[in-house]
């Protein structure tokens, strides 16, 4: 009896230890892949990293006193004018060698046209596009001012997510205000952000994504 | 005399030691970098895989250039298996070699093999593939995927149309380069909701599995108008299997990366389109930016995004030879 009682005790301890161990020291954890079916990162800090939360501090606190400093669209249009690779060197943004050059402006233009989601304006003797409608795709917004650096970000992923959460914010507060109140003679005022092509030929216009428009009176 | 033979094993087993024990002279016992003996610095290319004529070309880009800086070079390849990359590593480290210049497999997997080999006062230069760590290597030099995949996923409604079913190949899961290309084309193609994606699987950026896996694709879904594939060559993969199925006229394929036999490919009708990374601007800035760590120099981004250029039958005679003509 006493055998059969001390061989359960040495039998239950074990097991017992066993348990202790397997909570404490865990051989394998449980976590959940993400919408990609990807592990969660490992522990750098970006787990719960909110590209809404970044892209509306970003705008709050960075853009939006920016915007008064944008270059003036009719010096950036006369020097368009003269030539573009020289306005390039001027007045473009670009990250790096072979990186795409951005032009961030302000300004006024009138409506001539509009066609699907542009509307192209008159301004200062020349015409630029107004994207006007979404969908906003790129990295135009996110790159075309300048003032956001991958390497303030955990990593490419996440600097990614913001470009499309500053996209969506474009979309969503931005361009909503021009809804239904747009029409050829209408008078616009707009701070925005242009990919520069690599030539302007065959009446080709700057397109600008805006930041902020508004009906000028 | 009677003499005992030890065994061929052993000897093996004492002859390798040896080798490894004297490969690790060279380094001090502060793990200061060992080659400032007599013979040149030495820099290690430690590449994901040869087997990508792609890769091919960021390695040895990437030993030229270093060698034209006036290094001994070595090109470690990984064959797309972490743990021969950690036995690169292992063996880079003891034998104290001055810089690496980086392509990893996995980019959470890898930052282990940065992380030891900073440990030893090896700097490391990420070429390409990014490792989600922001203090272990001294900078990454890295292709901006997304954008790239944002102007082929314009191209692709703008060919294809804002209507029908299409397939995707992804690359290697692990891999950041993979989910960057991925979100890229689905930020342009996801707001068409006529586009339907009707298989989404992964050929781990190779050639004959995106073979295999287009076959399959092409069994379940006979209609697919397009695939976009993550890399080059699981789009030559998936020509391919269009190929054997008769459909390679009905179904266009992109690609990414630019590699050779897909630019051709482009200017002959075949692929549709695909994204030129610059592979060898990649592996020379790393190269020049550890020449220039070696020599002092610390104040290094941890990221530089180059950009990728979208080849078009439109625009495909200004590409070749991985990059611009």
């Amino acid at each position: 009896m006493s055998y059969l009682s001390s061989k359960f005790v040495r039998w239950g301890g074990s097991v017992a230890l066993l348990a202790i161990l397997w909570l404490v020291l865990p051989p394998f954890r449980i976590v959940s892949l993400d919408e990609n079916g990807k592990l969660p990162s490992n522990g750098k800090g970006d787990a719960a990293f909110d590209a809404g939360e970044f892209a509306d501090r970003f705008w709050e606190e960075t853009l939006v006193s920016s915007m008064d400093s944008a270059t003036p669209l009719s010096d950036l249009l006369e020097a368009i004018d003269a030539d573009l690779a020289s306005a390039k060197r001027s007045y473009g943004e670009q990250k790096g060698e072979g990186a795409p050059v951005y032009f961030y402006a302000g300004g006024e233009g009138t409506v001539v046209e509009i066609k699907g989601r542009r509307a192209t304006l008159q301004a200062h003797g020349a015409r630029v596009n107004l994207l006007i409608a979404p969908p906003v795709f790129g990295n135009t917004v996110r790159d075309g001012t300048g003032l956001l650096s991958v390497n303030e970000l955990p990593g490419l992923e996440e600097f990614n997510a913001v470009s499309a959460a500053l996209n969506k914010k474009v979309e969503l507060e931005v361009m909503s205000v021009l809804k239904d109140s747009l029409s050829q003679g209408v008078k616009v005022r707009f701070v925005g952000c242009s990919k520069v092509p690599e030539a302007l030929s065959d009446g080709a216009n700057l397109e600008f994504t805006p930041l902020r428009v508004e009906i000028a009176e | 005399m009677n003499t005992q033979k030890l065994p061929v094993g052993a000897w093996l087993v004492a002859i390798c030691s040896a080798i490894f024990l004297l490969a690790g002279c060279g380094k001090g016992e502060d793990g200061e970098a060992g080659s400032d003996s007599t013979g040149p610095k030495r820099m290690a290319v430690v590449v994901s895989t040869l087997n990508n004529p792609w890769f091919v070309v960021l390695a040895e880009t990437a030993r030229d250039r270093a060698i034209e800086l006036g290094y001994e070079a070595t090109i470690f390849d990984s064959q797309n298996d972490p743990s021969k990359e950690s036995v690169h590593f292992d063996n880079l480290i003891a034998s104290g070699y001055d810089a690496v210049l980086f392509n990893c497999t996995d980019a959470e997997g890898s930052i282990a093999n940065v992380r030891r080999a900073k440990k030893a006062d090896i700097p490391v230069f990420c070429m390409d593939r990014e490792i989600t760590a922001n203090d272990v290597a001294v900078s990454q030099i890295l292709s901006d995927n997304y954008s790239g995949c944002v102007a082929l996923g314009e191209y692709f409604v703008e060919t294809v149309g804002e209507s029908g079913e299409y397939a995707e190949l992804l690359g290697i899961i692990a891999d950041t380069n993979t989910w960057n290309r991925s979100k890229g084309f689905h930020s342009v193609v996801d707001r068409f909701p006529g586009l339907k994606m009707v298989a989404q699987q992964s050929a781990d950026f190779d050639r004959a599995k995106a073979l295999e896996v287009m076959e399959s694709i092409l069994q379940a879904n006979p209609n697919i108008k397009a695939v976009f594939c993550g890399n080059d060559a699981m789009a030559m993969g998936a020509y391919q299997a269009l190929l054997a199925a008769g459909k390679a006229k009905q179904v266009k394929v992109f690609g990414f990366d630019g590699a050779d036999d897909v630019v051709r490919s482009i200017a002959e009708g075949k692929i549709t389109a695909t994204g030129m990374q610059f592979p060898k601007r990649m592996a020379r800035t790393s190269a020049e930016s550890a020449h220039a760590y070696i020599n002092g120099k610390r104040d290094f981004d941890q990221r530089t995004l180059v950009a990728v250029e979208l080849v078009t039958k439109e625009n495909v005679s200004k590409f070749g030879d991985f990059g611009r003509k």
